[in-house]
């Protein structure tokens, strides 16, 4: 168990500290490590638990806490916990003061420019592996349920959280109407 | 703003405001336009650092902004005040919503349709940034911006193919340096 929660505690560590913007930025590494390598996981308990993660205030990290819950328990939260926030913690405290100091720089301008092909990277890969997901079961049902939600958040009838609500419902009819034939 | 000003606002951010998307304008309209700690420009250059150093963006604007203003001991009990609510709401989530019921997984279907526009939203958003410079309003060479595109969808395809993101972003970081300095 003790071994358990040190593996636990540096995938959380390492993860965290390469996710690029957020947990969609983490949402392939956390796939490899806990689906593919270890094998604790599904691809669908890991969605699952970024979804829970949007449900719920403040970061979306917080789906870290939730594999840690399913890994091992009350003490595999909070060793997630800790390893997810310790290292934007510590990353950020050493960082931050070189990067004031220096941000005027031509040349550190000109990495942040160079660095933003590998957010759009992790981010597009994280949307194809969603993506792929979502086509098994009715991909045609997907489909409309994505159209309709896209045209109401281009149009901005709704904010996410309620559009959230409508598609959940939605889905559920759905669901409800293909059970009873 | 005084310290104990800065962790009751974490603490009411992290339980009320749902996503870095409606997080990040609380910041910005208490700390700039409420308590004026800073200034517009400070905010956007300390915003842009966390987007683009590595770990979670708002975690790391978190601490910043707690370790600017009132110390790292602040900066981090603000951290902790911002995710601890959340996280146990979540547990609590998982604890009483039983998300293996059929029905149940329904619903989340419809959840996940809508990540994903949020995430394809979030995708677009990024794309123009490609085609900058390191200087306001110069936009980058023909070249330069295929480039960008061709490591972009390489980072994907390696991440894809499960290949660690720790290589990648290494690897990718590296080509991304190479492609802007010696090409």
């Amino acid at each position: 168990m003790v071994m358990t929660l040190v593996r636990l505690l540096w995938s959380c560590f390492w993860i965290s500290l390469l996710s690029f913007g957020g947990i969609y930025g983490a949402f392939p590494e956390l796939q490899r490590v806990f689906v593919t390598q270890y094998g604790v996981l599904t691809t669908e308990q890991l969605i699952d638990g970024i979804l829970v993660a949007q449900m719920v205030p403040g970061p979306g990290m917080v789906a870290c806490t939730l594999v840690g819950q399913r890994v091992g328990g009350l003490p595999g939260a909070l060793t997630a916990f800790v390893g997810t926030y310790a290292a934007p913690v510590l990353f950020i405290s050493g960082v931050a003061g070189l990067f004031d100091r220096y941000r005027s720089l031509v040349w550190v301008r000109r990495a942040e420019v160079a660095l933003r092909p590998l957010v759009v990277g992790f981010m597009g890969a994280s949307t194809v592996t969603i993506l792929l997901q979502q086509m098994h079961g009715h991909p045609w049902a997907t489909v409309v349920v994505a159209a309709g939600a896209s045209w109401l958040y281009a149009r901005r009838v709704l904010s996410p959280l309620p559009l959230m609500a409508v598609a959940g419902v939605t889905c559920w009819v759905i669901f409800a109407t293909l059970s009873s034939h | 703003m005084t310290p104990r000003t800065w962790l009751l606002f974490n603490a009411k951010v992290g339980s009320l405001t749902f996503g870095m998307g409606a997080i990040t304008p609380m910041y910005e309209r208490v700390l700039v336009r409420e308590h004026k700690a800073l200034t517009p420009r400070e905010f956007q250059e300390i915003l842009t650092v966390c987007q683009v150093l590595p770990g979670p963006t708002l975690v790391s604007l978190a601490m910043y902004l707690g370790q600017r203003l009132f110390g790292s001991a602040v900066g981090l009990l603000g951290v902790f005040c911002l995710c601890c609510p959340g996280a146990v709401w979540a547990l609590l989530f998982v604890r009483f919503v039983p998300l293996d019921r059929p029905d149940v997984r329904a619903v989340f279907w419809g959840f996940a349709i809508v990540s994903l526009i949020l995430l394809v939203d979030m995708v677009i958003r990024l794309l123009p940034g490609l085609g900058a410079t390191h200087a306001a309003g110069e936009t980058a060479t023909l070249g330069r911006l295929a480039r960008r595109v061709a490591i972009a969808i390489g980072v994907g395809v390696a991440v894809l193919l499960h290949a660690s993101m720790m290589s990648v972003a290494l690897v990718g970081a590296t080509v991304c340096l190479v492609a802007e300095f010696a090409l």
